[in-house]
């Protein structure tokens, strides 16, 4: 059993210093270089502390991380180890400050560390933060659910996105009796094994073919089309008619970079999955309260069977939640026989921050808000990168985002996959230096946030031009 | 009582287009297979979540407030979810009657909607180590809140969450999750990507989170509802998983005599406490980690529940540690998210090398290592000195050593088993439970009995005879006592139920 001065030394749980100013002019200290960093300027980051801490990272989880994209393994240079975060603002252990556009993923879409958020978080630790026994915050958050989602009439609670897609797939198969689905290349459900194919987000990002340690009986069943491809799925129900439980796919794909369903996709998959007795289900992990209140399907007006959900409900803590129709959530245990449980799912201190997450989204204007300078973001770079020469395509819907360095246009996973990914890495590493903290990933969304400002925006687009005209 | 909060978030509209409209909830309720054994007077397929006449919470135990609210609220939830509960246990369906919905919980006490107030042994189900609301744990959370509770980068306190994790066990490399469930589903996926191989073994009635490969015969909520699988699992998720009895030495050695060079693993819960608690016998862990490492398979072992509470080290503080072997991989959780929802594995490092980033077998997770849950994890395991186990062992001798007695003064067959400080009651007339068919064999309706007895008296126990009691640092004497003045009526009315 090693251990270990290095970190352990900082062993207060506070900051070393200070919040660091936030004025903008000061906070690049071109000290000392370092040895690792693709620097495309003179100017270079002080990662000093980063590194040590990351250092000291590796020796104890796999790859420095707790989660694979987190090791810029895509895009190379230190990876940067964060001290704290507020509202549209990251600030990392050598007083770096960035302006965010990973948003931890998803959930920080009313900005980090919220006032009244947690203000209601404190409150609630001081009454416990897990009973293992039902709570009332389990029905406010439940009821403001189904109230949002229209596919949802009932909701399970449970701890993340992958669990709730295991759920729901689970859930799908025990409801139809098949055992057969569909997903599409490229799109992530997280890691349980039968979404394990052709899957999008770190697996993408890491160039992984699928994964071994998944037996193939556990893929066998999982079928894949490229996404926006509706003929490509005619073609499997014609082929396994009678056989597929689901139809699973993100309505609008992040993790794979951001690509949007072309018009009429998802009716048309609605049409199908209906005719053939498959449930459709929406994975709005990630678009879910993003591109809309109710998701995006309150925003293309589709509505699936079972929906899943995660990040932005659980308003920064760990939450997921699968739901859709009441005669299909009741096979769930103990309504059902289908079984799955959770020590900590429901508890109430994630129920709070989802509840409160949830209930500044009701106020008016926040849609149209994220829709107004996301639109400024995107536009803005992608104006940028077509007077620079590049070759840039992207788009936005509402908060979330994406700019791939192809010229597209990306209707799936093989034309996201045409994107120099060497450019992104440097216009990713440009934007680091310049205090803009965006997805390690081309194959990661962007996300942006009730607390984004218009002059976060303009300063992320002056940057964004200053870099494209170097890279 | 406090007031409901009123938190003016739309509610579901009634005749909304998408609903089923003046759907009567009872009515889909009775469509469920989950009825209260008939002991219960339960009208054929009828409400289970109706009151049950003639149960202990009725005229004999003295003054609890009427669960009314509870009643509500359940009646609320299970129209929103399935069943009204987020994890089936918590539904009392082996117990009968009306789940508590708690307000707040602080210490060793748990606080209802109605006010009733409990001491609590179900301890959120093994992470309240320390008892609820500790004020270090609330201090240290809210600080780490307030610099955000999710990047979605490499932090520092993920870090020293590792490190203490690490000094404290055989573990070299760790990732930390959000669930037990992941840790496990991840830990299976790396040994069968280490190995090359796909068989896994497991035993009957130990439970290890919900993936697909492992719910066959599987402990905890499905050895409550009796059920051997469940539906929507494929065949063939199970098919390359052997289920053996625990405890059985030469079972395990047939199969690896047979099958050896297929299994990637053989898991085990260390110390299983998801079918009531049955100890591993004497050399068991040991025997299980030669006869994997003779056939090149991978010994993972499941210290969910064990980790950190039966001893600062585990399980493998009471056994490996001192017989000199380790597991290749562990699973933790509970205890280590200081009540919030983490979780890890871990083991050699050469078989975590194999875990992307760094090898090619996939895992990922948005919220792992989240600054607030490891800070509270952090703080709850530094906080878990000499001193807590001394207290946890005593909490634990003293309640169980008096259940036995209140039970055997009312001759109520039984039987206590324990493993350091978790320990359960079996409701048996066997000597002794060693495995899973040992453990199914239950007076569950006495169990029903003595469970509302002591609820009425206010100690809340896992509504389910096939689980851990589990106690804390924070019990006090007082909460110590008022369990033991609680237990006689109980036993009372469990010799009355199976009388």
């Amino acid at each position: 059993m090693a251990t270990f001065t290095g970190v352990g030394s900082h062993s207060s749980l506070l900051p070393v210093s200070a919040k660091p100013s936030r004025t903008r002019s000061g906070h690049r200290r071109a000290s000392v270089l370092v040895r690792n960093a693709i620097s495309v300027e003179n100017k270079s980051l002080k990662l000093d502390k980063s590194e040590e801490i990351f250092t000291a990272a590796k020796e104890l989880l796999p790859g420095g991380v707790n989660s694979p994209v987190r090791a810029f393994r895509s895009v190379g240079g230190q990876p940067i180890v964060f001290d704290s975060v507020k509202g549209s603002r990251m600030w990392d252990v050598d007083g770096n400050e960035y302006i965010d556009y990973v948003g931890s993923w998803g959930p920080a879409i009313i900005g980090h560390a919220d006032d009244k958020v947690n203000a209601a978080l404190i409150e609630t630790l001081k009454k416990g933060t897990s009973f293992g026994a039902p709570c009332l915050l389990e029905n406010v958050l439940a009821e403001a659910v189904i109230a949002a989602v229209p596919s949802v009439e009932m909701v399970r609670f449970v701890n993340s996105g992958t669990e709730a897609c295991m759920g729901a797939l689970r859930l799908a198969r025990a409801f139809t009796g098949h055992e057969k689905i569909i997903k599409f290349e490229g799109c992530y459900h997280g890691h349980a094994d039968p979404f394990l194919v052709k899957a999008g987000s770190g697996v993408a990002t890491l160039g992984l073919p699928d994964s071994p340690g998944v037996p193939k009986a556990a893929t066998s069943e999982t079928l894949t089309a490229p996404y926006n491809d509706i003929d490509a799925v005619k073609l499997l129900f014609e082929s396994n008619k009678g056989e597929i439980a689901a139809v699973i796919l993100e309505p609008v794909v992040g993790n794979a970079g951001f690509i949007t369903p072309k018009p009429g996709f998802l009716n048309a998959l609605r049409e199908i999955t209906k005719e053939n007795g498959t449930l459709l289900i929406f994975d709005e992990v990630m678009t879910g309260f993003r591109l809309a209140y109710g998701g995006a399907q309150e925003y293309f007006n589709i509505t699936p069977d079972l929906t899943t959900m995660g990040k932005v409900i659980g308003g920064g803590l760990p939450v997921g939640a699968y739901g859709g129709r009441r005669e299909i959530m009741e096979m769930v245990a103990p309504a059902g026989p289908m079984y799955q449980a959770g020590t900590l799912s429901g508890n109430p201190l994630a129920m709070t921050a989802g509840i409160h997450t949830l209930k500044r989204l009701t106020e008016p204007g926040c849609y149209e808000y994220l829709d107004n300078i996301t639109g400024q973001l995107v536009n803005g770079i992608l104006d940028s990168g077509k007077r620079a020469g590049h070759k840039m395509c992207g788009g936005h819907i509402r908060g979330m985002f994406g700019v791939f360095f192809t010229s597209g246009p990306v209707y799936n996973f093989e034309d996201a996959k045409k994107s120099d990914t060497g450019k992104f890495a440097r216009f990713h590493r440009g934007m680091l230096e310049a205090g803009v903290y965006l997805a390690p990933s081309q194959f990661e969304a962007g996300f942006t946030s009730l607390a984004h400002t218009s002059k976060d925006i303009e300063f992320t687009v002056e940057a964004a031009e200053k870099v494209l005209k170097r890279i | 009582m406090d007031r409901l909060p009123s938190l003016s978030l739309p509610r579901p509209v009634p005749g909304h287009p998408h609903r089923d409209n003046g759907a009567d909830v009872s009515q889909v309720t009775q469509r469920s297979p989950f009825c209260p054994p008939s002991a219960f007077g339960c009208p054929s397929g009828g409400g289970h979540n109706a009151e049950v006449p003639g149960s202990a919470e009725s005229a004999a135990a003295p003054g609890p407030v009427d669960p009314a609210t509870s009643r509500e609220l359940m009646d609320r939830a299970r129209a929103v979810t399935p069943g009204g509960v987020n994890s089936p246990v918590r539904a009392f369906h082996a117990v009968g009657g009306t789940p508590r919905f708690i307000e707040r919980a602080s210490g060793a006490r748990l606080t209802d909607v109605d006010g009733n107030e409990y001491v609590d042994l179900i301890g959120s189900w093994g992470p309240m180590l320390l008892g609820h609301a500790h004020p270090e744990v609330v201090a240290a959370a809210t600080a780490a809140a307030g610099r955000g509770t999710s990047y979605g980068t490499p932090t520092r306190t993920e870090v020293e969450l590792a490190e203490e994790i690490v000094a404290r066990t055989p573990v070299e490399r760790v990732r930390l999750v959000s669930s037990g469930t992941e840790a496990t589903m991840s830990a299976v996926r790396l040994a069968r990507g280490f190995t090359g191989r796909e068989l896994v073994v497991k035993f009957a009635g130990c439970y290890h989170g919900h993936l697909d490969a492992l719910l066959a015969s599987a402990g905890s909520g499905l050895a409550t509802f009796g059920v051997p699988g469940t539906p929507g699992v494929p065949e063939a998720a199970t098919a390359a998983t052997i289920v053996l009895p625990y405890n059985d030495r030469a079972a395990v050695e047939k199969v690896f005599a047979e099958r050896g060079d297929e299994i990637a693993c053989l898991v085990t819960e260390a110390s299983p406490g998801n079918m009531g608690v049955v100890p591993p016998a004497p050399g068991f862990n040991g025997f299980l980690a030669e006869t994997c490492r003779r056939h090149g398979a991978l010994f993972l072992s499941d210290e969910v529940m064990t980790g950190f509470r039966v001893s600062r080290s585990g399980q493998w503080g009471l056994d490996g540690a001192v017989e000199g072997w380790a597991p290749d991989l562990t699973t933790f959780g509970k205890v280590m998210g200081g009540g919030f929802p983490a979780a890890a594995f871990g083991g050699r490092a050469d078989v975590m090398a194999v875990l992307s980033p760094d090898g090619p077998v996939y895992q990922a997770g948005t919220l792992s290592g989240n600054p607030v849950a490891t800070a509270a994890g952090l703080t709850t395991l530094r906080l878990a000195d000499a001193s807590v186990y001394a207290r946890l062992d005593e909490v634990a001798s003293t309640v169980s050593a008096a259940a036995h007695d209140a039970l055997a003064s009312a001759g109520v067959p039984h039987l206590v088993q324990h493993d350091s400080n978790m320990f359960s009651v079996f409701f048996t007339d066997r000597d002794e439970v060693v495995d899973f068919d040992g453990a199914s064999g239950q007076d569950i309706s006495a169990y029903a009995a003595f469970f509302h007895a002591m609820l009425d008296r206010g100690v809340h126990l896992p509504p389910s005879a096939f689980e851990c009691w589990f106690v804390s640092a924070a019990h006090t004497d007082a909460d110590v006592q008022q369990v033991l003045d609680a237990l006689p009526a109980a036993a009372q009315a469990a010799a009355a139920a199976s009388a």
